[in-house]
């Protein structure tokens, strides 16, 4: 179980957002029918488009099938609503509703670049680089097609096709961080190392947090024998995500010294827990998952009080930090403050939600 | 038949003569090799085998993380008599709770050699009454000639000694090896070769009885199993071996050292062949780890020079189960780590023990067919014994309401079976090898044996909260030739865990480590079974015993078709054919 998203559908996902939303007119010229037609399917993309933005994917979702109540066949609605079946993690919902839209629309290039995403999300890479291949016939430049046929072919080791669309990526977009990363990898599978290296560095340099393209370059380096090179990149990978030394140390010492009030706990011995915990507060005063972890203990052991400030200080200093909230919602609810409840629990649902491709969903 | 135990025959020869005029015959080539027709098939035989074993998650509702992780299995011979047993891991009833009439706590069946189990479980003394079971790793930790098991549970974990008369003793006090957390996998190896075989266990998240969090979807009150982010990571275990059935925990000093780890997967693996096992640990969303024995008691974290600690982009994922071996015949031990759905299934080559691994599992077949299964028990085997390695993985999401929250993926998944195509590459063949490969199950642990030693390779499943499966091999013999290899440590650890064997036969060399659990939780037969091909006889095996002087026994041209123990510094001692199968289970 992984946090991570799938590495390639963000890229399409974050390149098609410009695809469903460009073009928002404030009302639709294609809406048959009279003026208050018009009007409403102005007023539910609107809306849709708003919720969308504010990546309020349930609340976007019900607008544009709204719209495509007024308008079965909208094109930029049919897109924008596949991407937020998408979202949701309807994805079968958004295969049917694009092949079906298509089916009648087959001119709908967004809509073809959609389809094409849903399908990588089902594994089904074939049919997703027939859908690509369907969209360069309408748009023969359409960098997206081009970037994504040339990660599928890599993907199924047809890496001339792949270095043919790559490169043509870069030659509609040259600074293009993903189209010369894949490349990167191309060359690092054909252990062609040196242009390997050339690519990573040039997606290092477009993107210098690019944590793949470190990844890899210290991979490409050190197969290249160039170890310097590949210690370098070694390292910059490991700040990049999120183990470098100092915070892997600290993280690690609390941790070694918290497994004793771990074991209190399984024991059911919360005093003792709560001792140990109190131990390392003192070495470590602005970690908040301690402040998190002791706030459960003294509710547990009934100080309510005491749990409060604990979780309170637990969010104050890491306000992203979602179990405090949840925490915090039953203890208002047991104080009797049901506003702070509701609060807490809204902050906690916002703080779970699950990002598109997450590992597992 | 008379098997290759170490004691007396305790069962009558079941070996017709006819048939064991066949395999001589056979051993010398002068039978005509195996016809292949439409390749082995795996046939369901739980019931007909007496395996009756259901796991039990004990959840009532309130999605306790533990319920969804477990469980795994051991084959071992836990008599000696040649035969492998099955012990299979129990969950429930959750900690504080009343086991149900009728559930059963772990169990021990014993291999009668005729195709059917019996429980032996009271009578050995292993069912781990009081524990919440996770894994299971067995070895001849006290080299007095009998395997020893190691259960692993949510809090303490029990050490049960072999006393060598079909009973074993809890000396998990004694021995100072009782852990006390949330342990998953564990597996014996001697990585300082002082002969004694030592301890790993593999500890997973700080969860605890009394700290649920929230997770699923709190606006319409649909309560979850959580992610692993919901809880924090825990350090690992090493016990050091001292030989006076005592044991001295060693992670930190030793430089394993990984509190922050979610670990579920562990494997030793000699990856750099230099005579010494090194470690592989699979971690649930933080980065799998991969430790370099420096020989002399301490390891070098190795894992971001490797690149064996994620996904292809660098990101950490999943990791469940984990298998070693040559999967390219290459002469080097790769990587195979299973992973959750949206991730694939992960193969790092190994490039040659030094440096990079290269990660395959798109271009050896491996990745886009696992990106909407969960994967967890896997091992490779070469089920056909067409001299590669193939892979078998059980899948099944750890989140029973998924279908809840995702239209695309199931809780019960179909398991993979994997074809080696001899040229580095996999497919997917489960549809033609039975009906089990089209059943989907909600998988754990895995773990492969010659269970009925007939010459080809079998495995045995753990489902969560389902009844255990166990699916023989049928033609895996007659698709190929075969020798097992049943190693006798002298100088080295009794079980010779570390030894890494060199068959050549056919023109083809073939490398295997021994080694106690692997996979998910879970260990297979210790035996090594390779597979031959059309080869009739082996020219010649080399084995590298996994002592400090790292002596190399090489043993001479062999005939096919059977099973050996070689004992080290003494060649092959014992020898027996493939079993006829008793009537009526075939």
């Amino acid at each position: 179980m992984q946090k991570a998203r799938h590495p390639r559908v963000p890229v399409l996902a974050s390149a098609l957002l410009p695809v469903v939303l460009l073009g928002c007119p404030g009302g639709s010229t294609q809406a048959p029918g009279g003026g208050e037609a018009e009007a409403s399917l102005a007023t539910a993309l609107a809306h849709g488009d708003s919720a969308f933005r504010d990546e309020d994917y349930d609340e976007a979702q019900v607008a544009y099938e709204h719209a495509l109540q007024i308008e079965p066949d909208h094109a930029r609605a049919v897109a924008a609503l596949g991407t937020c079946y998408l979202k949701n993690r309807q994805v079968k919902k958004a295969s049917d509703l694009l092949t079906d839209h298509l089916r009648r629309h087959p001119e709908n290039t967004a809509a073809r670049l959609v389809l094409a995403r849903a399908l990588l999300r089902q594994a089904e890479y074939g049919l997703a680089a027939e859908a690509l291949r369907a969209a360069l016939r309408s748009d023969p430049d359409n960098l997206m097609a081009h970037y994504n046929l040339g990660f599928i072919a890599y993907r199924e080791r047809d890496f001339d096709t792949a270095l043919s669309h790559l490169k043509r990526a870069i030659v509609l977009r040259p600074d293009h961080v993903e189209a010369h990363y894949t490349l990167g990898l191309v060359y690092l599978a054909r252990e062609r190392y040196g242009d390997s290296v050339a690519e990573l560095e040039e997606a290092v340099r477009l993107d210098p947090k690019h944590v793949g393209a470190h990844f890899n370059l210290a991979n490409a380096a050190a197969r290249a024998g160039r170890m310097p090179l590949a210690e370098e990149h070694q390292r910059i990978y490991a700040d990049l995500s999120g183990r470098t030394k100092a915070d892997a140390e600290r993280s690690a010492q609390v941790k070694a010294q918290s497994v004793k009030a771990v074991e209190f706990l399984m024991a059911e011995k919360y005093d003792q827990a709560l001792v140990e915990y109190r131990k390392l507060l003192a070495e470590n005063p602005d970690y908040a998952p301690l402040h998190n972890d002791i706030g459960r203990v003294q509710l547990k052991l009934g100080q309510k009080q005491e749990a409060l400030e604990s979780l309170r200080r637990a969010i104050a200093i890491d306000p992203r930090l979602s179990e405090p909230h949840y925490l915090l919602s039953n203890l208002y609810r047991d104080l009797g403050d049901q506003a702070g409840a509701d609060r807490e629990l809204a902050t906690f649902a916002a703080l779970e939600t699950i990002p598109e491709g997450k590992s597992g969903y | 038949m008379r098997a290759l135990g170490t004691r007396s025959a305790a069962r009558p020869l079941a070996l017709s003569a006819a048939a064991l005029l066949a395999v001589w015959a056979w051993g010398l080539g002068l039978a005509a090799g195996p016809t292949a027709t439409s390749g082995p098939r795996f046939a369901e035989v739980s019931a007909v085998s007496g395996i009756d074993f259901v796991h039990r998650h004990g959840g009532q509702g309130r999605k306790l993380y533990i319920e969804t992780t477990a469980a795994g299995l051991c084959w071992f011979d836990h008599d000696g008599d040649g035969w492998q047993d099955l012990y299979m891991v129990q969950g429930g009833p959750l900690p504080g709770t009343v086991r149900p009439p009728g559930d059963s706590a772990s169990r021990l069946f014993r291999n009668r050699g005729n195709g059917s189990f019996e429980d032996v479980t009271s009578k050995a003394g292993v069912a781990d009454v009081d524990g919440y079971g996770s894994a299971c790793t067995a070895a001849d930790y006290d080299n007095d000639g009998d395997e020893d098991l190691y259960v692993t549970n949510f809090g303490p974990s029990v050490l049960y000694r072999n006393n060598g008369n079909g009973t074993f003793s809890d000396v998990t006090a004694a021995a100072g090896v009782r852990n006390g957390l949330y342990a998953a996998s564990a597996a014996w190896a001697d990585y300082d070769l002082d002969g004694r075989p030592d301890l790993y266990v593999a500890n997973y998240v700080d969860f605890t009885m009394n700290d649920q969090k929230y997770c699923g979807d709190i606006k319409v009150n649909r309560r979850s199993y959580c992610h692993p982010d919901a809880y924090g990571g825990l350090p690992d275990a090493l016990y050091h071996n001292e030989g006076n059935g005592r044991f001295k925990e060693v992670a930190k000093a030793a430089g394993i050292w990984d509190p922050n780890g979610k670990s579920l997967g562990v494997v030793w693996i000699d990856y750099d062949a230099d005579g010494d096992d090194d470690l592989y640990v699979a971690n649930d969303a933080t980065p799998n780890m991969l430790y370099r024995n420096d020989g002399n008691g301490r390891f070098t974290d190795v894992t971001l020079l490797s690149g064996t600690c994620c996904s292809e982009d660098g990101k950490p994922q999943s990791g469940m189960g984990v298998d070693a071996a040559d999967a390219d015949g290459d002469g080097w031990q790769d990587l195979f780590v299973t992973n959750l759905s949206n991730e694939p299934n992960e193969l790092y080559r190994n490039l040659g023990g030094k440096g990079p691994f290269a990660i395959m599992s798109y271009a050896w077949g491996l990745g886009e067919v696992s990106l909407l299964a969960t994967g967890w028990g896997t091992a490779f085997f070469d089920y056909d014994n067409d001299a590669d390695l193939d892979l078998v993985v059980t899948n099944g999401h750890p989140m029973d309401d998924i279908e809840q929250v995702s239209d695309i993926i199931t809780y019960a998944q179909k398991p993979f079976l994997f074809a080696n195509d001899g040229s580095g590459g996999y497919r997917d063949v489960g549809a033609q090898s039975g009906p089990f490969f089209q059943s989907p199950d909600v998988g754990r642990g895995l773990a492969v044996a010659d269970y009925d030693n007939d010459g080809d390779l079998d495995f045995a499943l753990n489902p969560n909260n389902r009844p255990a499966r166990l699916l023989r091999n049928d033609g895996g013999r007659d698709a190929g030739h075969w020798i097992s290899l049943k190693l006798e440590g002298v100088r080295c650890n009794r079980d010779a865990l570390g030894a890494l064997v060199t068959v050549t036969a056919g023109g083809r060399r073939q490398v295997r480590e021994a080694r106690s659990a692997s996979s998910y939780m879970s260990q297979n037969d210790m035996r090594l079974h390779f597979g031959l091909g059309a080869a009739t006889q082996v020219d010649s095996i080399e084995i590298r015993w996994p002592s400090k002087d790292r002596q190399v026994e090489r043993v001479g041209r062999q005939a096919a078709d059977q099973f050996l123990v070689v004992r080290q510094g003494s060649g092959v001692v014992r020898r027996a054919p493939a079993a006829v199968q008793p009537p009526g289970t075939r």
